[in-house]
């Protein structure tokens, strides 16, 4: 056989089987009218979350279910929405995955769960709720809201959150911050790289914390923070220009804290580390 | 008869009806008798929830360990213990919500009570942590491969921090910083247990 035609047989079967897939899955499709604050639940044990408004006062999920292993059910008492996946005798690694791609209303609360994600929810004004174990989570552009993370080991992406209660946790995923700002942000790790590239925000309350990664903060020279930097067993660092304080509740270490301030000294901004390094840098 | 003779017998008597002297100090006492009134209340409401779900008696043991520990509970003087009842039927959820109640106290205790801690960790060694870790093994013993793999390896992970912020208390136990982190590593461990918790209910 020519290497032409061992190709073109590979192909053959390849469309085939592709064919198969595509004919093994099944849409479906919910829509409900809801009134304002609404809360819409996901659980989904395996596969993608995506979540976006929906300019509307509807919420449309389509769901794309890798096989009939696997059936999605759905609970609606007034403005609660919840859908959740329900693996079937038969469901294995290879068919039970559903796809969901949910549209809710801007201010609609939303809760999703995932074991292997992703997650992503973008363009919302209620608040957000994420877990899941291995899932990457992806939040953006959320304003005046609250957000919360849970994860083991995930990575954990959120950008432009604006006025928020974001709230994460995670074990040992890295956790990258991009133009978050308070009145709160908590992100607690036990392992993983905490990055924070931003301003912090005015008036805002900032705690990171990392067993043992590191943490790595990129600010702008105009930020207005009054930044604690403190790490028991490992490094400290720090790149930006800061003033230092008359007054501190503990005596700064050299190598191991520093404190200071910048600007009006609007946002406390503590980063802390057990082992790891912590590197305060000024976006150039 | 005083209030602590009588709380001494309390778990004995929770079941069935209180006679002579503990009966008399019942009507004396309004406080004994409100406690009386809750514990009988909650056993009644813990007899409605599904019997198949019961944990094994290690983990009774084991919560009642990390709670002696701390000097929560006294240990009792009977066999069967306070908190393992003749008759107990909780949900799977009820377990794993001690268990992250107890975390929760004892993050608690390390920040608001550093003797009782220092204590703890000095006489007892990693007590609360090998404790936790047959806990981590009761967790682990309903799941998939794949997803006990996991989850093994997040708590070990955050194990590994607990011991290393204990073994650093005991060297320095007024390092608030430490005792931070050993807060937050107990937070982190609760958050474990909720989150497989919340798997096994889906």
């Amino acid at each position: 056989m020519s290497t032409a035609q061992r190709i073109r047989g590979i192909v053959v079967v390849a469309v085939a089987f592709m064919s198969t897939l595509a004919s093994a899955q099944i849409k479906k499709e919910f829509k409900y009218a809801v009134g304002p604050g609404a809360t819409v639940t996901i659980n989904n044990e395996y596969g993608p979350i995506f979540v976006k408004p929906s300019g509307s006062n509807q919420v449309l999920v389509t769901a794309t279910l890798q096989s009939d292993k696997v059936e999605v059910d759905e609970t609606r008492n007034g403005d609660r929405v919840q859908l959740k996946t329900h693996l079937l005798p038969g469901a294995t690694a290879a068919n039970r995955s559903v796809d969901y791609q949910v549209q809710v209303p801007a201010n609609a609360s939303v809760i999703i769960h995932s074991t292997n994600g992703p997650l992503h929810t973008e363009q919302l004004q209620g608040d957000v709720t994420v877990e899941g174990d291995s899932a990457p989570v992806d939040i953006r552009d959320i304003s005046n809201a609250h957000v919360h993370v849970n994860t083991l080991n995930g990575p954990i992406t959120l950008t432009n959150i604006r006025f928020g209660h974001v709230e994460v946790n995670s074990i040992g995923g890295d956790i990258t911050m991009v133009s978050v700002t308070g009145p709160l942000v908590a992100v607690t790790s036990t392992s993983g790289k905490i990055s924070y590239n931003g301003d912090f925000g005015i008036g805002g309350d900032y705690k990171m914390s990392t067993h043992s990664g590191n943490i790595e903060a990129l600010v702008p020279e105009q930020a207005s923070v009054d930044v604690t930097a403190r790490s028991v067993r490992g490094a400290v660092e720090n790149d930006f220009p800061l003033r230092p304080k008359s007054h501190t509740t503990f005596l700064p270490q050299k190598g191991r804290s520093f404190v200071g301030t910048a600007g009006q000294a609007a946002s406390s901004v503590l980063l802390r580390t057990f082992s790891g390094k912590i590197l305060l840098k000024k976006n150039k | 008869m005083t209030c602590s003779e009588f709380q001494d017998i309390l778990p004995d008597m929770i079941d069935g009806e209180a006679k002579g002297d503990h009966a008399d100090h019942l009507k004396s006492c309004s406080d004994c008798s409100e406690l009386v009134t809750d514990l009988r209340a909650i056993t009644q409401g813990a007899k409605l929830l599904c019997e198949a779900d019961e944990p094994s008696p290690r983990i009774w043991a084991n919560i009642q360990r990390s709670l002696e520990a701390e000097g929560l509970i006294r240990t009792p003087s009977q066999a069967g213990g306070v908190l393992v009842p003749s008759r107990r039927h909780w949900a799977r959820w009820t377990w794993a919500t001690a268990i992250a109640a107890v975390l929760a106290i004892a993050a608690v205790l390390v920040t608001h009570n550093r003797t009782t801690v220092n204590t703890a960790v000095n006489e007892t060694g990693n007590a609360a942590t090998v404790s936790a870790d047959a806990d981590d093994q009761e967790l682990l013993a309903d799941m998939s491969p794949t997803t006990r793999s996991v989850y093994e390896e997040n708590l070990k992970s955050v194990n590994a921090s607990i011991q290393e912020a204990q073994a650093t208390l005991a060297q320095d136990p007024n390092n608030e910083d430490v005792q931070h982190f050993l807060q937050d590593a107990y937070h982190q461990k609760a958050m474990v247990y909720e989150l497989a918790m919340d798997r096994s209910l889906q």
